[in-house]
């Protein structure tokens, strides 16, 4: 049981990471291990995980911090591991391992000195850095203890989970029929045979779908900044929301005849090529509109309001989700653009997303 | 079932990097699909062909998806409208049951052999979004449920089709080696890619490569190509794409590369003519393959020849 806890604590901690992998995947780590994957040097093993275990380059990126952190095992202690997980002898190292010298010990823990790819690390032991109370493993106990009495462990959080976010999204449908004519309409089946006398083919209608479309605008400007992890989860969100379409376009400061395909304003498309592309769709604009700042811009309030003017016969309903909480609205540009006639402005929250979608779904306003 | 392991290197017509020969024969082991991405004219089914070819597992069972693709047609059909024109028929008895309108699909007849092939599933991005989740939990126990046929035919179903309610891979019988290509029309749902091993091919840019993949398509129609033009052309073509990739909407692949060396060939084209950096060899507007691409290129060659006049 003991060689079956070997990648665990890596395992967990990539977990806790947020990467959703399953205890299948735990498995099949350990089956691609014994079937003699992932040995001879450190690189192989990581390769491994790495092919098994990350989809994204951003999990790649986690895994690859969390390696960081595996300080690599004696020759005796490899040459151990390998053999109880295996029962067969070590295999020789690589080729670059022919001077038989080992780099020096880069030590848990150590940053970003990445360790040489040429150890021979067969089965390293994985340090966690934060769980330091986990003695039940029957695992070799990391060496670190955190530095003080540590009572509370700080995380990024975001505002809204990719998940709830997600979920949220299901939320917004508008089920319509489109696509291939897969069903069989029997009504108009069989007043097609009563009305020929025989049946030549049976009358298909598309299956209903999800045609829910929306555009959402979101402002990356610096007074932007703190929330911008929480616009790109929004972004990724909105790919696995399964909305009929939807489209993500950045503006800076205030959306105006210019939008742009990326967060660094690159890709740009004016406001009239977007606005055809993606006819009576919703709009969500995620933005501060000035209440960060906290004073009012007359002229910025201004170019909002001729932008409202202009999209509103294409895409209504409408939002505004505002990350600044509404008592800082009052005074600044965002309370004058929260007066826009037809466009809601919510803050930016859980809660007020889901009252955001019953507004974009058009059964309640603001 | 010792199998022999995947080399990348024993076809004739296909040379896989080491590094996805690896995730291949990690797939294999895991009994899990391989996802293959990469630019069009990398040789994504190719990558399927050559493991079919190197196991001697005979020809990959293809199945090309389309926009209107269902997960189960790949495992089943039901003849339904046929069903429904011959039970108007009098006399008609066979429409009573529903199994002789039943058959099974390529994904379906590949699992119920039972016997080692290679089943490639091509362009898996064309098809609805639901397509790959429904094709989930065939493609993790290779057993799938015949839901049409009533439980009352299973017997004859079984002594005249040879199956059931219940196809699988049965005991003894072995499991396909599935592969999925996609080109990124979509992108595919999580659980999808979580369960597959992924392998990006990079587009085959050195000298090397290019002149092997050539070499390698233009053997079968029997051109045989000057040497010294074929390296003028790969280098030629090399600059080309340089120049067009991240700008070009669609960047010459390999597919155009071919053509275009036939093409030099037949008209017999010198080697000198593709010398120097020219941006413009001859024949060129036949790497790209649309208005805008072609015009940005030219646009962007003449510019870089006045700069290298001025």
């Amino acid at each position: 049981m003991t060689e079956e806890l070997a990648l665990r604590n890596l395992f967990m901690h990539l977990v806790e990471g947020g990467i959703p992998l399953g205890v299948r995947d735990y498995r099949d780590a350990l089956r691609a291990l014994r079937a003699g994957y992932g040995f001879g040097s450190r690189k192989r093993l990581h390769d491994l995980l790495d092919t098994l275990w990350a989809r994204t380059d951003e999990e790649s990126r986690q895994l690859d911090r969390a390696f960081r952190r595996i300080q690599p095992p004696t020759d005796e202690e490899a040459a151990h591991e390998l053999e109880r997980l295996t029962g067969r002898p070590r295999p020789e190292p690589e080729v670059d391992a022919g001077t038989g010298e080992r780099a020096p010990d880069t030590g848990a823990g150590t940053g970003d000195a990445r360790a040489p790819e040429d150890e021979p690390a067969p089965l390293p032991r994985f340090e966690s850095p934060t769980r330091g109370e986990r003695t039940d493993t029957g695992l070799p106990r990391a060496d670190a203890r955190p530095r003080h009495e540590e009572t509370f462990i700080l995380e990024p959080r975001p505002l809204v989970p990719l998940r709830s976010l997600v979920i949220i999204w299901r939320r917004y449908r508008a089920a319509m029929r489109a696509g291939p004519k897969i069903e069989l309409d029997v009504a108009a089946t069989v007043a097609e045979q009563c009305r020929r006398g025989y049946l030549a083919e049976p009358v298909l209608v598309p299956a209903r779908r999800n045609q829910a479309r929306l555009v959402l605008l979101i402002d990356v400007s610096p007074s932007m900044q703190p929330w911008e992890e929480f616009s790109q989860t929004l972004v990724e969100s909105l790919r696995r929301g399964r909305l009929g379409s939807a489209a993500v376009y950045y503006f800076h400061n205030s959306p105006h005849e210019r939008l742009y395909g990326s967060v660094t304003l690159s890709d740009p498309s004016t406001l009239k090529e977007a606005l055809q592309r993606h006819e009576s769709s919703t709009l969500m604009i995620v933005g501060d509109a000035g209440a960060a700042r906290g004073a009012r811009n007359t002229a910025r309030a201004d170019e909002t309001a001729a932008f409202w003017k202009m999209v509103r016969e294409q895409w209504q309903p409408a939002v505004w989700m505002n990350p600044m909480p509404r008592a800082r609205w009052a005074g600044t540009t965002a309370e004058t653009v929260s007066r826009l006639r037809g466009l809601t402005m919510l803050e930016l929250s859980e809660e007020r997303l889901v009252t955001a979608v019953d507004v974009l779904r058009g059964l309640r306003r603001g | 079932m010792s199998e022999p392991e995947y080399t990348g290197t024993a076809t004739d017509f296909y040379v896989a990097p080491p590094d996805v020969a690896d995730k291949v024969n990690l797939a294999v082991a895991l009994n899990r699909p391989v996802l293959i991405e990469g630019e069009p004219g990398c040789g994504k089914t190719m990558l399927a062909y050559s493991v079919a070819a190197e196991k001697g597992l005979g020809r990959p069972v293809k199945i090309a998806v389309k926009s209107t693709s269902r997960a189960q047609d790949l495992l089943y059909r039901v003849n339904a409208l046929r069903r429904l024109q011959d039970a108007q028929r009098q006399n008609n008895e066979r429409a009573e049951f529903s199994y002789p309108y039943l058959s099974l699909g390529p994904l379906g007849r590949a699992i119920q052999e039972g016997r080692r092939a290679v089943v490639l599933i091509d362009e898996v991005d064309k098809a609805d979004i639901d397509f790959p989740n429904d094709l989930l939990d065939v493609l993790d126990d290779f057993t799938f449920q015949i839901e049409d046929l009533p439980e009352e035919e299973e017997v004859r179903c079984l002594a005249e089709k040879g199956f059931g309610r219940t196809v699988s891979v049965g005991e003894g019988g072995q499991r396909p080696i599935v592969f999925i290509t996609s080109n990124r029309e979509k992108r595919l749902p999580e659980p999808f890619l979580r369960r597959c091993l992924y392998v990006r091919l990079r587009f085959p840019d050195t000298a090397e490569e290019l002149t092997e993949i050539v070499l390698k398509n233009t053997r079968e129609t029997a051109v045989e190509i000057n040497r010294g033009l074929l390296d003028a052309a790969v280098a030629a073509f090399r600059r080309v794409r340089t120049a067009a990739v991240g700008t070009a909407q669609k960047p010459p692949t390999t597919s155009e590369l071919i053509d275009w060396v036939k093409i030099l060939h037949w008209r017999e084209a010198a080697p000198d003519q593709l010398k120097g950096d020219t941006l413009l060899p001859p024949y060129w507007e036949l790497l790209f393959k649309n208005m805008a691409d072609l015009d940005a290129h030219k646009t962007l060659a003449e510019a870089r020849q006045k700069q290298t006049a001025g």
